[in-house]
């Protein structure tokens, strides 16, 4: 009899987990599609602000602060993971790849985006000095430009010699995968993949200076490039979270039939051992007369 | 000479413009640019200001914040962090800002934050201007 009730109990606590799960992967669908939809047109903003910014490049025969190379000791990561869990392997991924990037780094300096980079990375013993919160769920400009305000800072105050940035990128829903890309200095090498819009050298008139337009151009490019790598990194994360969350669904359906199927099983059984022992019962009475 | 020039302007947002224009005028960390068709190649900064468009022998008014300008032969590209057309911007909303900003500037803050603070306090008293100056026109 206990072992009937028992069943009910776990049928009912799996139910109500899978109510849980579907929920969440209805959200995450959703959140996915919104962010899907925000970086449908951000994608064409960095290909042609990456466009201008090579074109610039090629006509620059000055050094700038922003282009020099320093030898790249000091490199900063920002890394960009998840708020939250419960998205499969999405933050682990990220972050066996930050470290791996860290490792090979002789000077690293870590800063994340999203609580789960933060505590991952802390728990594998690594010092993170500045972490932003809330910009991997619903990514603002005003994010990307808060950290892109505080490497500049630390760059121009000859803190760093370089920065990257480790997230994942988004192609299709079937295909993401993690790129670490480099934001300072900007190297002509890093665009070697961007075709040229307008493909024809002449001579370009910097005003009010060329030390302006680069003060300027060179932050509002990583601006850009942040915008779209946190745009990237949340789809990502709501895709996989989705997937987790599907897959998390499905298991709980297979459970609940299983388990409704041994609750049948249990139910006959007590059915059958009552009829039994009420016919042994009536047999013996009969027998007593 | 046709004296129409291809003009886009872009935000990490949206395709804020695109279309032919007679003229453009924009806020340069140095004062106010225009821009005519057949202009020599040039590269500008672009502070938070004033943006204004000719087209069809009509300005049309809009916020601009920071960014650059590339004058191609080609065509005009403008990257900006945020544009907005002087009708759009909701005064309520960023009155709030502004106070919410302002509220903020009396508390402590290091360096960086008040350098932080009086940015996003220009842009706010920018845009006012820009949504009142299109008011009174009208």
């Amino acid at each position: 009899m206990n072992n009937v009730n028992e069943i009910r109990r776990h049928i009912k606590a799996v139910t109500q987990t899978r109510q849980i799960t579907n929920a969440m992967y209805l959200l995450s669908t959703s959140q996915m599609k919104r962010a899907i939809s925000k970086m449908t047109f951000n994608r064409t903003y960095l290909r042609r602000i990456r466009a201008t910014v090579k074109d610039i490049l090629m006509h620059v025969d000055k050094s700038h602060v922003f282009l020099e190379d320093r030898g790249n000791k000091r490199q900063a990561f920002v890394v960009v993971a998840a708020d939250k869990e419960m998205c499969g392997s999405y933050n682990n991924d990220i972050l066996k790849a930050a470290i791996e990037k860290i490792n090979q780094s002789e000077d690293p300096l870590i800063m994340t985006v999203g609580l789960c980079a933060q505590t991952g990375l802390e728990q594998a013993g690594y010092t993170v000095s500045k972490h932003w919160y809330g910009a991997s769920q619903n990514p603002f400009v005003h994010h990307a430009r808060e950290i892109t305000e505080s490497l500049v800072d630390l760059y121009l105050e000859n803190e760093i010699d370089e920065v990257y940035i480790i997230f994942t990128r988004y192609y299709s829903q079937l295909s993401q995968i993690i790129r670490c890309m480099r934001l300072l200095p900007l190297k002509l090498e890093d665009f070697s993949k961007i075709e040229l819009e307008f493909d024809k050298p002449r001579q370009i008139d910097f005003t009010p200076s060329f030390s302006e337009v680069f003060d300027t151009m060179v932050p509002e490019y990583m601006i850009g490039y942040i915008y779209a790598a946190l745009n990237h990194a949340s789809a990502c994360e709501n895709i996989a979270r989705m997937n987790a969350m599907q897959s998390a669904t499905r298991n709980a359906d297979e459970m609940i039939n299983k388990l409704n199927k041994d609750y049948n099983a249990a139910r006959q059984l007590a059915i059958t051992n009552e009829i039994t022992e009420i016919a042994s019962a009536s047999l013996l009475s009969e027998n007593a007369i | 000479m046709s004296n129409l020039f291809k003009l886009e302007i872009l935000t990490p947002k949206r395709e804020f413009f695109n279309s032919e224009v007679e003229a453009l005028t924009f806020t340069s960390t140095d004062g106010e640019r225009t821009i005519l068709a057949g202009h020599a190649p040039m590269i500008s900064t672009l502070g938070i200001g004033t943006l204004k468009i000719k087209q069809d022998g009509e300005w049309k008014t809009a916020f601009q914040s920071e960014g650059f300008v590339e004058v191609r032969p080609d065509e005009v590209l403008v990257f900006s962090q945020l544009c907005e057309w002087d009708s759009e911007i909701d005064l309520v909303h960023v009155e709030r800002i502004r106070a919410a900003i302002e509220e903020e500037a009396r508390s402590e803050q290091s360096i960086a934050e008040q350098r932080h603070t009086a940015i996003s306090l220009t842009r706010t008293l920018m845009r006012l201007k820009v949504a009142n100056q299109s008011k009174r026109k009208l």
